[in-house]
């Protein structure tokens, strides 16, 4: 009697330990599961911001008074950038005066104006703050018209076709 | 005999416990899966798309081009008045002339394909445009899909809205759809 008790108590450890074994190996792949998808997650998240913020800088860019097609006192045209004011405004970020101002708007970024069509070639440089060590970047587009105000009438075409590249580094 | 019956009752309970937390235990990891799979971040993409879809067509409609006659050579032109040349004379005929084309046709196979194929091609993205008579939009005056293809039957397009313009024939609607 009492050897049929102890044998049977050793196969109720074994059972014990064989079901105790399975549940740390199911509950290790639930936190390696679990591990994984918090990564994921976390750099879905980041690329999130930082296509929120390219596309909140590129919005931005496009409504700032500064480069703005104007048309007296009425309202100004949306998505269209005067090429006079754009000059103007590049120049003006050359100096270090006003960095602070506009880099509390686009913080680490590029802003690149590309001209598609009459002159596929021309494209302006505007905002250019890199970020050495990015661990990584995004590029939004918006489509703009290139309003050229030095070009009066005549039969030379005014309002060209572009678009605004927005590079913005994390 | 009663103590054999309960050991055997208790036994029985232990394992229904046992299936109990396994079956909780599956759920759960089922549940995370689900959540995994059908996690859609389109909401993310869709802002971009319509802002880029509103601010293509916006542009695109202001644009003016060079090169286009009637009887002599013309003051500047519009995308827009190219497009309502388009509407009224669809066959060409008294309409504008430009590098060899009427509007339709210029419209069609020169412009756009250099407008859209400059920016939307450039960036990589599926789209399609159409303008249409709204009293007529059978069929419809230009049509045009992206080099990446157009947005039948796909998921998460977003379009430009209406572009609604005042022609001789009618009401012209230009439209803009793009997407992943």
């Amino acid at each position: 009697m009492i050897i049929k008790k102890t044998k049977q108590g050793q196969i109720h450890i074994t059972e014990t330990i064989a079901v105790l074994f399975i549940f740390f190996v199911l509950l290790f792949f639930g936190l390696v599961f679990y591990y994984k998808y918090a990564d994921v997650s976390a750099k879905e998240q980041l690329a999130e911001n930082l296509e929120r913020r390219a596309v909140d800088s590129t919005t931005r860019f496009i409504f700032l008074p500064e480069v703005q097609c104007t048309q007296g006192e009425l309202p100004p045209f949306s998505y269209c950038l005067d090429l006079l004011k754009l000059n103007a405004f590049k120049d003006m970020l050359l100096g270090d005066a006003l960095d602070e101002y506009y880099f509390h708007l686009f913080s680490f970024a590029k802003i690149t104006i590309q001209e598609v069509y009459p002159d596929p070639t021309r494209s302006w440089v505007v905002y250019n703050k890199p970020k050495i060590d990015y661990s990584s970047k995004k590029i939004t587009y918006f489509s703009t018209a290139l309003e050229d105000t030095s070009v009066f009438g005549g039969t030379e075409p005014s309002i060209y076709f572009g678009y605004v590249a927005m590079e913005v580094y994390s | 005999m009663i103590s054999v019956s309960g050991g055997r009752n208790r036994k029985g309970q232990m394992e229904m416990i046992g299936l109990v937390v396994i079956v909780l235990l599956v759920t759960i990891a089922f549940l995370f899966l689900a959540q995994f799979a059908l996690r859609d971040n389109s909401d993310d993409q869709f802002f971009a798309r319509k802002q880029l879809a509103v601010s293509t067509l916006t542009a695109i409609s202001k644009t003016t081009v060079q090169n286009c006659e009637l009887d002599g050579p013309l003051e500047v032109l519009s995308v827009n008045d190219l497009l309502k040349d388009c509407a009224d004379n669809p066959e060409g005929g008294f309409g504008f002339l430009c590098q060899g084309k009427y509007s339709c046709a210029y419209l069609q196979e020169n412009l756009f394909p250099i407008l859209f194929g400059g920016s939307l091609d450039t960036f990589k993205r599926r789209y399609e445009f159409v303008s249409f008579i709204i009293q007529n939009p059978d069929p419809p005056l230009l049509f045009l899909t992206g080099k990446n293809g157009g947005c039948q039957g796909r998921k998460n397009v977003d379009t430009s809205g209406d572009f609604p313009l005042n022609a001789g024939v009618g009401v012209i609607e230009s439209r803009l759809l793009i997407c992943d």
